[in-house]
């Protein structure tokens, strides 16, 4: 499933050269088999300047987004889209848009992952924040 | 006991990351992963703790077998180059990236490939982001969440395995 979700990330990165875009891999222990070594592997698969990858052997973010999204267990395997104003304050907000992998189909209104629709929503918010920049240069 | 990172003055600009590369090999097939560590820069031993860097390459090394040789550089510039190293079941490519005093900022394997990565034409340490913060609370995640306030974010939470 993993596997899977992260090639789509790279695919959807290749893809997308714009530079008003970041993003965040978190890896988390969730699995047995899964170490912050097994972690260090992983990221030698794909670089790119935006991109930033993350160990978090305590789990605070998958944590952290349980409670924000309302789920009943703590989450992998979910995509998260945040617009440009978006603000974390005590805790960031939720999510513009999010997909998941987690085995049902929708969960709470997110739906599974599909790239082609994730990616979509993705050029959305950065053609939002074209036009708004093009509106403020007039 | 070999000490990386011996710096020779009579060398010249790239056998000096081409001895390092060697070195490291050497300190691979001698099961002395500390000496990779001590020639680490010093935010990179920050980054990466010795007990990781060993489990790393024990990871490799289960899955790759033994190092057999490494190649000449195929891609080389006075403080970083790429160099195929030859292990029992394939191939890896090993990158690393040295600071003005001879330490390592970047260190890593990856998939083989026939053509030089593209990184290499001008390799920068900010460019190379195949790096990994290992998070200690979330207030880090959080500042680095509102450094990039104006751009659109993407996170993504996954098991490495």
């Amino acid at each position: 499933m993993c596997r899977r979700g992260f090639s789509d990330m790279k695919a959807i990165l290749r893809s997308l050269s714009d530079d008003r875009l970041r993003a965040y891999i978190v890896w988390l222990p969730t699995l047995k088999s899964d170490n912050q070594a097994h972690a260090e592997i992983r990221i030698t698969e794909f670089a790119d300047t935006r991109l930033r990858y993350f160990w978090d052997g305590d789990n605070a973010t998958g944590t952290l987004w349980q409670s924000l999204l309302g789920l009943k267990v703590v989450p992998w395997d979910i995509y998260l889209l945040y617009s440009p104003s978006a603000q974390w304050e005590k805790a960031p907000t939720v999510p513009d848009y999010w997909m998941h992998q987690l085995g049902d189909d929708k969960i709470n209104g997110a739906p599974r992952l599909d790239r082609a629709v994730f990616e979509s929503k993705l050029k959305e918010l950065l053609n939002e924040l074209l036009l708004k920049s093009r509106r403020e240069s007039k | 006991m070999t000490t990386i990172i011996a710096k020779s003055q009579a060398e010249s600009t790239t056998e000096g990351i081409t001895r390092i590369a060697n070195e490291i090999v050497e300190a691979i097939q001698a099961a002395d992963y500390a000496q990779i560590h001590r020639a680490f820069a010093k935010e990179t031993k920050a980054r990466i703790s010795e007990e990781a860097l060993t489990s790393r390459i024990n990871i490799l090394l289960e899955k790759y077998g033994k190092i057999q040789k490494i190649d000449p550089p195929r891609v080389v510039f006075p403080d970083a180059g790429e160099f195929p190293v030859h292990f029992e079941k394939g191939v890896q490519d090993l990158f690393i990236q040295i600071d003005d005093e001879e330490k390592i900022n970047i260190f890593m394997f990856r998939e083989h490939r026939d053509e030089p990565s593209g990184e290499m034409v001008s390799p920068r340490v900010g460019d190379q982001e195949s790096q990994m913060t290992d998070l200690q609370h979330i207030g880090q995640f959080k500042d680095i969440f509102q450094s990039d306030l104006g751009k659109v974010r993407l996170i993504v939470l996954l098991s490495p395995t």
